[in-house]
């Protein structure tokens, strides 16, 4: 798991360009949105085109990506769990 | 009535010269490479990295030059923000299509957000908060053209009084390549084919930082030649010279024999006797270029003298110091645009 955390790090760094950011400075339990990252709407279908570009999980329903997207820790165990590739 | 006069109160440029520096004067960079990219300046000195994220090279340059253009002139909120830019963001565009010819059930919002050509024009209002006309022209290589006659139009009918002009352009490799199959650039013996951005602020009232007057526009097509001549005429009577107080002739050649041509046909044409300057060799080549002509004549009207490296060698008359520079910019000898700088 801590493996795929920081592949996900890196994965948002790299798809949401926070070229200042680097995957020590995100802590995998604290929230992605409305936490020190500055993320918005824009940045969470970024997430969901990462989702399904990387691990070839497609989130359809909204109330789902709340859920997944709460920290990297919730995104990995999602991806651990429903991941195709 | 009589109609308002219009100033360059500010120009400022990212192209393959130093960036936001009028260092090409006396220290041309000059390059023998057919494809060039702008050099880049210190974006953190003008934008915070996490509010630039999103933005792709094209903005970021036109928003760089429009801040300091707007920091110049202390207006922070112009009446209008008038682009030109002919194929937008190009490499955000290019990766759209790349990702739709992939799958068209994940693409990037980003990417897709950015593609549109009025992305450029609409993210310096967002970004500077400012409300006013906003307008894009992508109209090949006049679009830029167009964009002074936009704001030149509504000056004179007095709906604004300032406007935030400019040219952004931006070139991928893949894009380079279709255009050098068709012609356009990377021939034997052209300019290089480049990127830029030039931001200028049109203002009605003459301050002392104005770099000169903006004293006429007119747009036509090379097929109605005389039209050309009576647009000439009345700019020069309009802004009282005679043809004979133009300094300087300056035109967008870039090294390509018909386009060359072309340009010699039409200043033999209107002005035979005047001095030939150009500036695709130190600026390069797109189709936005003619934004990069009139920075040049603008800031060379400002400092009073015109930089032996934009003399055009053909043309043994020389121009020391200048009080008039016509532009004309035209391409495939079909539209042109015919603009006259003087000084203050």
């Amino acid at each position: 798991m801590e493996e795929l955390i920081q592949e996900l790090k890196e994965g948002i760094i790299e798809v949401l360009n926070l070229d200042d950011v680097t995957p020590d400075d995100i802590d995998a339990d604290a929230p992605l949105f409305g936490g020190d990252l500055g993320l918005d709407s824009i940045d969470a279908l970024e997430l969901i085109v990462l989702m399904d570009k990387k691990y070839g999980i497609k989130l359809k329903d909204p109330s789902e990506g709340k859920k997944v997207f709460l920290s990297v820790a919730t995104m990995a165990k999602f991806v651990s769990e429903n991941r195709t590739k | 009535m009589s109609q308002p006069n219009m100033y360059i109160q500010a120009a400022e440029q990212l192209s393959i010269q130093q960036p936001l520096s009028q260092q090409w004067m006396s220290e041309p960079v000059l390059t023998d490479h057919l494809l060039t990219t702008a050099m880049a300046p210190n974006y953190r000195d003008f934008i915070d990295p996490r509010e630039a994220r999103r933005m792709g090279g094209l903005i970021k340059r036109a928003l760089v030059t429009t801040l300091k253009v707007l920091r110049d002139t202390g207006i922070e909120h112009p009446d209008a923000f008038i682009t030109g830019t002919s194929i937008g963001s190009l490499v955000y565009t290019e990766r759209l299509l790349d990702a739709l010819d992939e799958s068209e059930e994940a693409i990037s919002p980003t990417y897709f957000m950015q593609s549109p050509h009025n992305t450029v024009g609409s993210a310096l209002a967002i970004f500077t908060h400012s409300h006013g006309y906003n307008t894009t022209y992508s109209h090949g290589a006049c679009s830029f053209d167009w964009a002074v006659m936009d704001a030149w139009m509504q000056m004179r009918l007095g709906k604004i009084h300032t406007a935030l002009v400019g040219g952004y352009e931006e070139m991928t490799q893949n894009c380079f390549e279709l255009l050098q199959k068709a012609g356009y650039v990377g021939q034997p013996g052209m300019v290089p084919c480049a990127e830029m951005s030039m931001s200028m602020m049109l203002n009605t009232q003459c301050s002392d930082n104005c770099l000169c007057q903006l004293s006429g526009v007119a747009m036509g097509n090379l097929a109605y030649r005389e039209r050309m001549r009576q647009q000439l005429a009345q700019m020069l009577e309009a802004a009282h010279l005679s043809t004979t107080g133009v300094s300087a002739v300056m035109t967008g050649k870039n090294g390509n024999p018909d386009n060359d041509a072309c340009y010699d046909g039409i200043v033999a044409d209107l002005l035979p006797d005047a001095p030939l300057l150009r500036y695709k060799h130190l600026f390069g080549e797109n189709y936005t270029a003619s934004a990069m002509g009139v920075y040049a004549a603008a800031h060379c009207l400002a400092q009073g003298r015109i930089p032996d490296c934009l003399h055009d060698n053909n043309r043994p008359a020389r121009c020391i110091k200048p009080s008039a520079i016509l532009l004309v910019n035209q391409m495939d000898q079909q539209e042109y645009s015919l603009m006259l700088l003087t000084k203050i």
